[in-house]
């Protein structure tokens, strides 16, 4: 019992620490299913309650694997495989009567630890990782040591950690970087995904409790107006009765604009977000390298964005005007997949169209219409049905973004004034000790594109027809450069706002380190001036060689050591041949207490390890020995295979 | 097991002493080992009649004196007086001239007189009147402490408590043993009936005999470990001093040797380490003593050499 307690309470403590960081993308019953199993242990070792024999251990992992099935599929990702992680690890503590089985748990847990890294390397988890690395160390240093105290185990972790801090530094700096990650692992648990290729009435007004992070950004020079802070991300021109649908024109390189005052250069961190789509001010005018510029002005990655990832983009921030003249080929022709829908928003157009010529002029009378007819700027509207553009023009009449910038796209479509939807977010919140711009889920937005004669495509904001705070008030609550007065920020806020740079300057140094920085470091240093990957991997060979190198030599040595003293090294064989049995010799235990012990308990190995323990002391503790003694002691013990039970 | 010899003193004296044969064999090493031995206990334990069998039992002579705070060195050590017949001084010599000397609530006693004992205890000679006397060898010295009455007393500083080689307590009786305490008659018929199994001559061979044990370098490591730990580990006040580490190996000699080897082992070391270390180790947090199963269990870190 006692020895139990010793062992399991580290262990299952470093389990706890070490699964910690999941709970929050693990499912709910795993995190149920460990607690009760880790909960029983803990409870087990006050009340010596039984613990579950192998038929119900099986039985456990068996309904572990099951509900993982049922709860993955066959979805074999990181999320599963961490759900693995826990599952197992929330029943191993019920075999732990082995040492053997206590160091692969504890081994286990340090594999654990790293999976953290799938889902963040912030500089907190960072951070949190050393501790938990620490107490798994501790748990493993304390189940070596038999006696009972956590105090050196704790001394001892710490000073092996420490000891071994310079060694990573090093290996972090100059051990070759793989430029894409040794296992090129998606992030798991980031489902989100921001913006969906289908904008029907409700899809971005559903993101505005998403207080996750979209992306930031930090510019090169002044910081744009707050009115300017349009991200574009993607454009919309098809309705369908019910949702706008993209445009199907990629590929198209658009007019790119000379240098300009109006042009902004900034460097995006988008998050990841299962889809190609890139986001930048509106309007973009260059490709970063690997993606490409849409007809639409909208940027699409080669690949999709499952890792965070950062560009460059340079965007016009006059939108107007741009492209006049020279668009004539590119003009849309928005397409009604179904012209029977919302009858009475269409005959509402038709109306209304009769009044005026002019786009400029139809585009303000149904701004007009929207702030005459009681329309209302809700978070949360109410939900539409088959005709949602006739409900929502008709009935509710309470809308966030898209239900007006989709319901004028409609109208103005309708009247022949070509016009789009485009999808992205609006403003974003200065931290003013980063210098950057967050733009979180929740200032998702969308507003409208009209194609005028005279100047091309212009954009329009609905929305600021029926709430004219969204362009400086965020839909959280923030103001978008409310972070340039800092007096004016609560502590809190100012406190967030510090640690977010913080660790945003750290991961920029720690996930960016790669290996161009890597070589810059080295040439910096002295060393090489163009590695090829055939370099690289001939480095890897050589360190790898040499860490071989290194531990073959320490065993060596340490074997050599052992060879000098051919007697402790026999003793200590036939020590671990009993407490392979379960009769292992206390440290502290004489060589004839502990013959004692073993003929107490296994009475048909006493004469044998009478004989070995015989001619140990004589060895030992006698004046004298004869000097062939040591070989027959050596035999002996080389002989002796005692049975894990006996009569076998 | 002892050797027979050996199991038949501890019988002799157990059935006299009765249920406390652990201290009777820790006793009887500590004789052997030429140490003296502190039994801290309360009056009526047995302390007297444990050294008066002991003496007997090795045919050695003995003597008891019951300390006390007007008790002067004279009354130990003996003193001179005048002759008016022969006109001279001669030499009344005192109870310490003896074999095994009981000294009875020896803190009762100021510094002087308990210092008078020491030199005695220490150089088995004393100097009376200038003159220097041996005594008569083997000298052994059993002291005994009542620890709870400390009104008008002079405790042992630690300097001295370190002469003793072991220091043992008796413990009352267990129910089986009082049990035939109360039925007896006392301790004297039984003793009465004592044969001695050696003389002084026996005794001072088995002595001798004692230092022969061999030591090995094992065992040395083992000991040595010991010491550091005490010195290092940070649970004593003071580590143990090289004569505590003489003690030590001198102790397990003489336990090696009643158990009939003529070689120490790790585990004679531990018989014996409670007792000789006991009164010689205090917790580095409290300056308190260490009870035997706390030292036991401190001393479980130090892991014996293989």
């Amino acid at each position: 019992m006692n020895r139990d307690t010793r062992h399991s309470y580290p262990i299952i403590f470093a389990l706890v620490v070490a699964i910690a960081p999941h709970t929050p993308d693990l499912p709910a019953w795993i995190i149920v299913w460990c607690v009760f199993m880790w909960g029983y242990m803990v409870v087990r070792l006050k009340t010596g309650w039984p613990l579950p024999g192998p038929i119900l251990r099986h039985i456990l992992a068996a309904a572990g694997i099951t509900g993982l099935l049922l709860f993955f599929s066959v979805r074999i990702d990181a999320d599963a495989f961490v759900g693995l992680m826990a599952v197992m690890a929330a029943i191993k503590p019920f075999e732990m009567a082995t040492h053997r089985h206590r160091m692969i748990t504890v081994l286990l847990t340090y594999f654990i630890i790293i999976t953290s890294l799938f889902r963040s390397e912030s500089l907190w988890i960072v951070l949190y990782l050393f501790f938990s690395v620490f107490v798994t160390t501790a748990a493993l240093i304390h189940i070596n040591r038999p006696e009972g105290r956590y105090r050196p185990s704790i001394f001892l972790a710490a000073r092996i950690l420490a000891q071994a801090i310079p060694l990573m530094v090093l290996l972090f700096l100059v051990f070759p970087r793989l430029q894409h990650g040794l296992f090129s692992m998606e992030a798991p648990g980031t489902g989100r995904s921001g913006f969906s290729e289908r904008l029907g009435f409700g899809s971005i007004s559903r993101m505005t409790l998403d207080q996750s992070l979209a992306f930031r950004v930090a510019f090169d020079g002044a910081l744009p107006p707050p009115n300017a802070l349009y991200w574009r991300g993607i454009v919309f021109d098809r309705f369908d009765g019910t949702r706008w649908l993209p445009a199907d024109n990629p590929g198209d390189i658009p007019f790119v604009p000379e240098n300009g005052p109006d042009l902004v250069r900034h460097t995006i961190t988008l998050e990841p977000h299962k889809s190609r789509r890139l986001f930048a001010l509106d309007r973009p005018v260059a490709a970063p390298p690997g993606a490409e510029l849409t007809a639409g002005y909208t940027l699409v990655s080669g690949q999709r964005v499952t890792r965070k990832k950062t560009y460059q983009a340079v965007s016009c921030i006059r939108t107007a005007g741009d492209n006049n003249g020279k668009t004539g080929t590119l003009l849309p022709d928005p397409v009604f997949t179904h012209s029977d829908n919302n009858p009475k928003a269409r005959l509402l157009a038709r109306s209304m169209a009769e009044g005026t010529a002019d786009a400029h002029g139809k585009i303000q009378q149904i701004l007009a219409y929207f702030t005459e007819n009681d329309f209302t700027y809700t978070l949360s509207p109410p939900r539409l049905g088959d005709h949602p553009m006739d409900e929502f023009l008709f009935e509710t009449r309470q809308g966030y973004c898209e239900h007006y910038a989709g319901a004028l796209a409609f109208l103005l479509n309708i009247q022949e004034v070509p016009a789009r939807v485009v999808g992205g977010y609006l403003g974003g919140e200065l931290n003013p000790y980063g210098n950057y711009l967050s733009i979180r889920q929740s200032f998702a937005h969308a507003w409208v594109e009209a194609y005028t004669s005279d100047r091309g495509w212009i954009r329009i904001d609905p929305t600021l027809a029926v709430s004219p705070n969204r362009l400086e008030q965020n839909p959280d609550g923030s103001f978008s450069y409310s972070g340039t007065t800092r007096d004016a920020i609560s502590v809190f806020k100012k406190m967030g706002f510090m640690l977010e740079a913080v660790n945003l300057a750290w991961e920029a140094w720690f996930t960016g380190y790669s290996f161009s920085e890597q070589k810059a470091l080295l040439q910096r240093l002295g060393f090489g001036t163009s590695w090829g990957t055939g370099t690289v991997y001939f480095l890897l060979l050589t360190l790898s060689v040499m860490v071989v190198a290194v531990f073959f030599w320490m065993f060596l040595h340490r074997s050599g050591v052992r060879k000098k003293d051919p007697v402790a090294t026999g003793y200590a064989l036939f020590c671990r041949r009993l407490a392979r049995i379960g009769l292992a010799r206390p440290p502290d235990q004489g060589p004839m207490d502990y013959l004692l012990t073993v003929q107490a308990k296994r009475p048909d190995l006493g004469p044998e390890a009478a004989a070995i323990t015989d001619i140990y002391i004589r060895i030992r503790f006698h004046r004298t020995c004869p000097d062939n003694l040591t070989k027959q002691f050596i035999d002996q013990v080389k002989q002796f295979t005692p049975a894990r039970q006996a009569g076998q | 097991m002892m050797t027979p010899l050996f199991e038949k003193i501890v019988h002799q004296v157990g059935s006299v002493v009765l249920g406390k044969e652990p201290q009777i064999r820790l006793a009887l090493a500590c004789i052997f080992a030429r140490g003296h031995l502190l039994i801290e206990d309360l009056p009526g334990i047995g302390k007297t009649t444990l050294a008066k069998v002991l003496a007997r039992c090795m045919g050695l002579k003995f003597q008891r004196m019951q300390f006390t705070s007007d008790l002067l060195p004279g009354d130990i050590l003996g003193m001179s007086v005048f002759d008016q017949h022969a006109a001279t001084f001669t030499f009344h010599p005192g109870p310490i001239f003896t074999q095994v000397f009981l000294a009875d609530e020896i803190n009762r006693a100021t510094p002087k007189s308990q210092s008078a004992l020491l030199e005695a205890m220490e150089e088995e000679q004393v100097t009376i009147e200038g003159e220097t006397r041996a005594l008569e060898a083997p000298f052994f010295v059993i002291a005994t402490q009542n620890p709870l009455e400390q009104a008008g007393t002079f405790p042992l500083p630690e300097s001295q408590m370190d002469r003793f080689l072991m220091r043992i307590h008796l413990g009352y009786p267990d129910r089986k043993a009082e049990k035939e305490i109360l039925r007896g008659t006392g301790a004297e018929p039984a003793m009465a009936a004592l044969q001695p199994f050696m003389d002084k001559a026996g005794v001072l061979k088995i002595q001798a005999a004692v230092e022969q044990v061999h030591v090995s370098d094992t065992f040395l490591a083992y000991l040595q470990d010991i010491l550091e730990f005490t010195r290092t580990s940070g649970t004593f006040q003071f580590g143990l001093s090289p004569r505590a580490g003489l003690s030590l190996s001198r102790a397990a000699r003489a336990w090696a040797y009643l158990h009939g080897r003529d070689h120490t082992l790790p585990e004679d070391l531990q018989q014996v380490l409670p007792w000789v270390a006991g009164h010689r180790l205090r917790s580095s947090t409290d300056l308190a003593e260490f009870s035997k199963d706390r030292l036991m269990d401190i001393f479980k870190k130090v892991p014996v050499p293989v």
